[in-house]
């Protein structure tokens, strides 16, 4: 089952769902959700339904409680984050931040930890437009799989969170290193 | 007391009993068997016995019952009657 | 373990007002909080129809006393044991006249936190307001874990207060907030009541409270690595076996002669100045002689008590429970039930009391009915001075002391009565309800001066007691019986021995004595023996203190020798060879002891148990007595 709890926000109505990114649909303001949940923002029980980065905030409707809703709400959610690519959600407009939330969410999360565990690290160094920078270091430096890890997983992680076409590319790109790069994946594939 | 270690299975995805570890030996728990006591089973799952967890079998008494485990982060002892009911699969990336 | 022998009667009455119980898993350190917030001055008893103890204590907060219950500690709500049942029964409000508390403190140990979570995610789903008290932090950072308190506050919607049970620190913190437990932050829903709802709820807070596990404890490893080890392990465990009876042996000796030696001389002076005799009869030979006997042993008593809080606090009683649970498995038992054996040593009292930590009802019985047949102090004297009478101090039986082998004799013969008798009891009206045996081995911890002195303390107090009422009593009564009525007139012209001898011949004990001397006649014991027998049913010492008097009417100088010669109406000796065995095996299985009795009816519940073990250890001593005496007249005694 997909770990998450709540907690409480300033809003009586309305709870901070706390669930790890990976298991999160796009960010944005949820149209519709799978299964029960969706049974649930149809017929008005919840109110607005909002994906963040490592939360889902959700506000019940007027005169409904969470006392009354609580483990009805919590199950339907459970079941609708087994199917992220089922849910239906606007967009936000992607500025910088909110790009560079992410990215930096996933580089503290298993994107870097992945890399911390073969003896390396990935920072974010800028976000421009759809594109973001990272410094690789330590032992990722040079090392064939960086590119299955920062093109194949971050590339498709922030794509499907953001909904936009990221690209991911590193500080050092010089045209000869990655030229170069690109012919010692090759041989080694 | 010498006896035989059982061999990682072929394939990975064999369960085995937890009973039938040896120390020194590790494993990931899959579950409890279908015909466990309700309250035996509850009792294990609430001690840190539970699906995807890792276990480690620590020592075994002299006499030969009961055996050292340590789960989420606690050593406990099981008698092989309980130790049996446990199903666990080696971890085969450590 | 905490005094025994408490006046545990009547029921603890709590003021209906404020009420905060500790709830948490068993080594948690609940106890340790509970004894920071009351201070030790808890009232304990039962809870109602169980058998179960109940600790309740009281806290000032800001002018306000609230009541602190100590709940026994729990895995689960969902309970397999007595125990937990009376956590799950009270909490719901199940019980009769116990409403549930206003307030629950969660105690829970910070390096397992991943393994209570769930009793957490269970006590919150109770719906009462709930703080969470997270001990051992300092051990968790020391093994490479962290938690974030704040973080972790808000991810669980309750308040969470950092302790260190050991040293005190943080219980202000606590105790001051648990004057206001109406407005303690409570969750916005409940945790799920699913079991793997729940453990994923669970991961989730943890990961919101930036919780590390702690790496497995090194030093705890290493010890056991020595301690659990096949052939090492069983070394260890047997010097500490070895170190038990040391105490009992050796070590407790020269402080044992200085209490006797300081009371000869109080009663000698006593005597000595008091200008009315039966006064000074009283005080010295009843009170002193009697209280004395007992007051001997306190040494002894508080070191074994010492030793086995020091074993405790340390961790090493739930290893010799592990070593020991095949064995006692055999009786149908637990490892845990040995460390109740083994207390029974010392005293059958705290022993019996260390049964609150088997989950088995059915197992606590059978090791409370069994646990008393163990060697335990009280019966020293009494062996002492039978096996003086039975052998020569000089006699050497294949070059070791005969005493000392007779002594071991005695002392295996009651460990392995026990064994057996529960071994019994559990194959045939105790059998098992086979619950899951599992047993946490905490790591090894320092063990805290406060904590061991606290334990030794009550058992000492336990002892004092002891004898300032029961064997105080008695010895006053035993010694008005064996000297009233005074016959002044009839002893006038005799010497001070022969009146005393004459009096005591003639006294109302002697009419009692004699009453019932048919049911000890086939064990050869006369009716001074049968009033020194019944005199010792309130405690085994007594026997001695009052067979010593009879002798010192004699010949005060030398009590031994007056037993050794001492003839019954027939003119033949009292304590002949048979006698004296038959008496060592008599004390051997009898429950000559009020205070274990008492102990029993509180720690059952009942009386149904006390008084069947009363009754099968009185039918087993006389038989036994009586196959004993006829195997020395066969063997030509």
């Amino acid at each position: 089952m997909i770990p998450m709890h709540a907690t409480a926000t300033a809003d009586s109505r309305q709870l901070r769902w706390v669930v790890a990114p990976a298991h999160l649909p796009p960010v944005g303001t949820v149209r519709r959700a799978p299964g029960r949940l969706g049974g649930l923002l149809d017929s008005g029980m919840i109110e607005e339904l909002v994906v963040r980065t490592g939360d889902v905030l959700i506000t019940l409707g007027a005169g409904k409680s969470w006392h009354q809703l609580g483990d009805q709400v919590r199950d339907a959610l459970a079941d609708a984050l087994l199917t992220p690519g089922d849910w239906r959600v606007d967009a936000v407009s992607c500025d910088n931040a909110l790009l560079a939330q992410i990215a930096s969410e996933l580089l503290d999360g298993p994107i870097g930890a992945l890399a911390a565990s073969h003896g390396g690290s990935i920072q974010l160094v800028s976000v421009t437009g759809n594109n973001v920078t990272v410094r690789i270091a330590g032992a990722c430096n040079g090392c064939p799989a960086v590119d299955s890890t920062l093109h194949g997983r971050l590339e498709s992680e922030l794509r499907r969170r953001v909904g936009k076409p990221v690209t991911v590319s590193t500080e050092t790109n010089s045209l000869p290193s990655t030229l170069g790069k690109k012919l010692l994946s090759l041989i080694l594939r | 007391m010498l006896r035989q270690r059982p061999a990682a299975p072929k394939q990975s995805g064999a369960t085995i009993k937890l009973a039938q570890l040896a120390p020194g030996q590790q494993a990931t728990i899959v579950g409890t068997v279908p015909d466990a006591a309700p309250p035996v089973a509850g009792r294990l799952w609430q001690l840190g016995f539970r699906p995807a967890t890792h276990v480690d079998v620590i020592r075994r008494a002299p006499l030969g019952d009961p055996t050292i485990y340590r789960v989420q982060d606690t050593e406990l002892c099981l008698r092989r009657r309980e130790a049996r009911l446990i199903e666990v699969v080696f971890d085969t990336d450590r | 373990m905490t005094s025994c022998h408490d006046s545990g009667g009547g029921p603890v009455a709590v003021a209906s007002t404020r009420r905060i119980a500790l709830v948490g898993s068993p080594n948690a350190g609940k106890t340790s909080v509970f004894n920071h917030l009351t201070g030790l001055r808890a009232k304990t008893g039962n809870y109602p129809g169980v058998t179960v103890g109940r600790s309740v204590g009281t806290v000032k907060v800001d002018g306000v006393t609230i009541a602190v219950e100590d709940l026994p500690g729990t895995y689960s709500l969902d309970a397999i044991s007595p125990d937990e049942q009376v956590v799950t029964d009270l909490l719901a409000g199940a019980f009769d006249h116990i409403e549930p508390p206003g307030a629950i403190v969660l105690v829970a140990d910070a390096t397992t936190l991943r393994r209570s979570i769930l009793l957490v995610a269970q006590v919150i789903r109770l719906g009462l307001p709930c703080l969470l008290a997270l001990t051992m932090g300092d051990e968790l950072t020391v093994r490479g874990g962290r938690v974030d308190v704040d973080a972790l506050s808000a991810a669980l919607g309750i308040p969470v207060t950092a302790v260190v049970a050991h040293r005190g620190s943080g219980i202000d913190d606590l105790r001051a907030q648990l004057g206001t437990f109406d407005r303690w932050q409570r969750p916005p829903i409940l945790p799920p009541s699913d079991p793997e709802a729940a453990d994923a709820w669970g991961k989730s807070v943890l990961d919101a409270a930036d919780y590390a596990a702690p790496r497995p404890d090194q030093r705890t490893n290493r010890i056991d690595q020595v301690v659990l080890h096949p052939v090492w392990g069983v070394g260890v465990f047997f010097a500490v076996m070895f170190a038990f009876f040391q105490i009992v042996f050796t070590v407790a000796a020269p402080l044992q002669d200085l209490v006797g030696q300081g009371l000869t001389w109080i009663g000698g002076r006593v005597t000595g100045h008091s200008g009315n005799s039966i006064l000074g009869g009283l005080i010295g030979d009843g009170i002193i002689g009697g209280v004395g006997t007992v007051l001997q042993f306190v040494p002894q008593i508080m070191l074994l008590f010492l030793l086995i809080a020091l074993l405790e606090n340390v961790g090493y009683m739930a290893r010799a429970a592990f070593l020991m649970d095949r064995v006692m498995a055999r009786t149908g038992l637990e490892g845990r039930a040995f460390v109740a054996m083994l207390s029974s040593f010392a005293c059958a009292v705290p022993g019996i009391m260390a049964t609150r930590t088997l989950p088995s009802s059915r197992d606590r019985i059978a090791t409370v009915l069994s646990a008393p047949l163990m060697t335990c102090s009280a019966r020293l004297p009494v062996y002492t001075l039978l096996i003086g009478l039975l052998v020569a101090p000089q006699t050497r039986w294949w070059g070791f002391s005969a005493q000392g082998i007779t002594m071991f004799l005695l002392y295996l013969g009651g460990g392995t009565a026990a064994l057996i008798s529960a071994w019994l009891f559990k194959s045939t009206i105790l059998r098992s309800d086979l619950l899951p045996f599992t047993m946490e081995l905490p790591p090894y911890r320092f063990p805290y001066p406060k904590a061991v002195l606290v334990a030794m303390w009550g058992a000492a107090k336990m002892f004092l007691r002891k004898a300032g009422t029961i064997i105080l009593a008695t010895s006053l009564v035993l010694w008005t019986l064996l000297n009233l009525p005074p016959r002044g007139a009839e002893t006038a012209h005799l010497s001070p021995t022969d009146a005393t001898a004459y009096v005591m011949d003639r006294s109302y004990a002697a009419d009692v004595g004699k009453a019932i001397e048919p049911v000890f006649e086939p064990l050869g014991f006369d009716w001074r023996t049968d009033i020194a027998l019944v005199g010792s049913l309130s405690a085994r010492e007594v026997f001695v203190s009052t067979l010593g008097q009879v002798a010192a009417a004699t010949d005060p100088a030398d009590p031994r020798e007056a037993l050794m010669t001492m003839t019954d109406d027939h003119g033949r000796r009292v304590f002949a060879a048979p006698t004296v065995v038959a008496l060592l095996l008599y004390f051997m299985f009898a429950l000559q002891c009020m205070s274990t009795v008492a102990v029993m009816r509180r720690e059952t519940n009942s009386w149904r148990w006390p008084a069947l073990a009363f009754g099968y250890m009185f039918v087993l001593a006389w038989v036994m007595a009586f196959a004993a005496r006829s195997i020395a007249i066969g063997l030509g005694a």
